[in-house]
């Protein structure tokens, strides 16, 4: 056998050297990097749903406050859940009962001089909410450069028009509130703060603030759709974006796209469908999900353990 | 290794069943334990291709196991070694463009003595083993990258030529070549 033929087989000297070189060693923060990788990869590929909520972004917690007369009710609006849709029918509830008994207050406060009918009032409270009509404003996606930029959900904002209070404020009652920890809760106060002198016009502001709350926990219902599980997905999803992408956003990275409509659509379920989540009846959903490329620089947006 | 626990039962799986686990959904421990037994070898050919870089290498196969763990769809066509080895190759060729034309190693080939190394030269070349390193980053790139699979990564002259998508025959002068650039740099003491 020549020389070459021995070197290719592997038995002469001159590979006999090659095999003993120092080898190059992987560094060994490439080990847990990789740890990080399939840990998330597999966390991605799961997507059942009972995962569903926990995949889910938590939503902050928002507390309104209501103050009626020298009474304290605080009422604590849960983070969005899958029956979403009892949302509406217990806001009716709380806004009747919280009306009732301002309507009652106030009457008799002002006594039999007052000639507003309770029943009036009442009925102002009680006219059904406004579902989720309000339309949710996307931003652009914040560039993945954190780490839970991947998963974390678009932001975004209830219509501050529907949460802001009247500039008139009693500053008598203003100085017994406890400082408001949201701006939900800001906007109740200061509902709370003009009821004493005008009920009717309170309860109005009660209505629009729960229907902010409303349409704000709405937005953050939202689906994380991240990694291999959808590229599957995205395929058709093609087909259903001139239609629900009225607002859809492109990051400048053009690999992630927020699709925001109401569930009511064929789209939006269908694409729940596929998803097999649960989806509420009414809300708005935005949905995130990602196009089948790998982003460049996806390891740098696996977070660190 | 700071990966997921071994897992016996798949570490007796061949590579292509555990590609084909991945593919399910069974993320974790197969691409684990893919990891396991062919990360080293990849990262060698990588930091050898990248002239010993390694942060470079890091990048790249960081890449092809992002590859691995993200497929989808796995076609068993040749060896998992050649896919994954085609993957790295195909990035580090993205990387360095210019030095992947086939005509790059088209240059004059020396002419090798038909002898083996003396074992004086042996001796002197196993106690200055840097001279061998040296010798082997000089080479052309597509030289090197064949040596690289053939001696670090132990694949096949077939794995070869179809990871780096050649002919056997080209794998096979590849190597020849390499060849003769060695041993014309290194016979003499």
């Amino acid at each position: 056998m020549k020389t070459v033929e021995r070197f290719i087989a592997g038995v002469d000297k001159l590979s006999s050297l090659l095999k003993v070189m120092p080898r190059f060693d992987a560094p060994s923060t490439m080990d847990s990097w990789f740890a990080s990788v399939v840990r998330v990869t597999q966390d991605n590929c799961v997507f059942t749903p009972e995962k569903l909520p926990v995949m889910a972004p938590p939503a902050p917690e928002l507390a309104s406050t209501l103050l009626v007369g020298d009474e304290l009710y605080e009422e604590d609006l849960e983070p969005p859940s899958p029956n979403l849709w009892l949302r509406p029918a217990l806001i009716c509830a709380a806004s009747f009962v919280g009306a009732l008994l301002l309507g009652v207050l106030v009457q008799s406060v002002r006594g039999s001089s007052s000639p507003e009918p309770v029943s009036r009032f009442s009925a102002a409270a009680t006219a059904p909410v406004a579902k989720v009509a309000t339309p949710i404003e996307t931003e652009p996606l914040a560039p993945p450069e954190a780490p839970s930029a991947a998963a974390a959900p678009p932001t975004t904002e209830a219509p501050p028009a529907a949460a802001a209070p009247p500039a008139a404020a009693a500053p008598t009652r203003a100085a017994a509130v406890p400082a408001p920890a949201t701006e939900g809760a800001a906007a109740a106060q200061a509902n709370m703060e003009t009821q004493s002198s005008a009920p009717s016009e309170a309860a109005s502001s009660v209505r629009r603030e729960r229907n902010a709350g409303s349409a704000k926990l709405a937005s953050e219902y939202t689906y994380p759709i991240v990694a291999q599980q959808w590229t599957r997905v995205t395929a058709d999803l093609s087909e259903l974006k001139p239609t629900i992408a009225a607002k859809s956003t492109q990051t400048r990275h053009n690999r992630w796209f927020l699709l925001t409509g109401s569930t009511r659509s064929p789209e939006i379920r269908e694409l729940a469908s596929r998803m097999r989540g649960v989806l509420p009846d009414e809300a708005e959903l935005s949905v995130l999900y990602q196009v089948p490329d790998i982003p460049k620089d996806y390891a740098r947006l696996i977070p660190p353990q | 290794m700071n990966t997921p626990a071994h897992t016996p039962a798949l570490a007796a799986l061949p590579d292509k069943d555990l590609m084909a686990l991945i593919t399910q959904g069974n993320v974790t421990g197969s691409a684990t334990e893919l990891y396991r037994r062919h990360n080293r070898a990849l990262f060698n050919f990588v930091s050898w291709s990248c002239q010993g870089r390694s942060f470079e290498a890091e990048e790249i196969c960081q890449k092809v196991w992002l590859k691995v763990a993200h497929c989808s769809e796995y076609q068993p066509a040749a060896s998992f070694n050649t896919y994954l080895y085609q993957i790295a190759r195909d990035l580090l060729a993205d990387m360095h463009s210019d030095a992947y034309d086939p005509l790059a190693d088209a240059g004059q080939e020396p002419n090798p003595p038909d002898d083996d190394l003396t074992a004086e030269v042996e001796a002197d070349l196993r106690i200055n083993l840097h001279r061998v390193r040296r010798a082997f980053m000089e080479l052309p790139i597509l030289l090197r990258e064949a040596a690289a699979l053939r001696f670090f990564c132990d694949l096949s002259l077939e794995e070869i030529a179809a990871a780096t998508g050649a002919g056997f025959d080209t794998a096979k002068s590849r190597l020849r070549s390499a060849f003769a650039y060695l041993r014309c740099n290194l016979g003499r003491v």
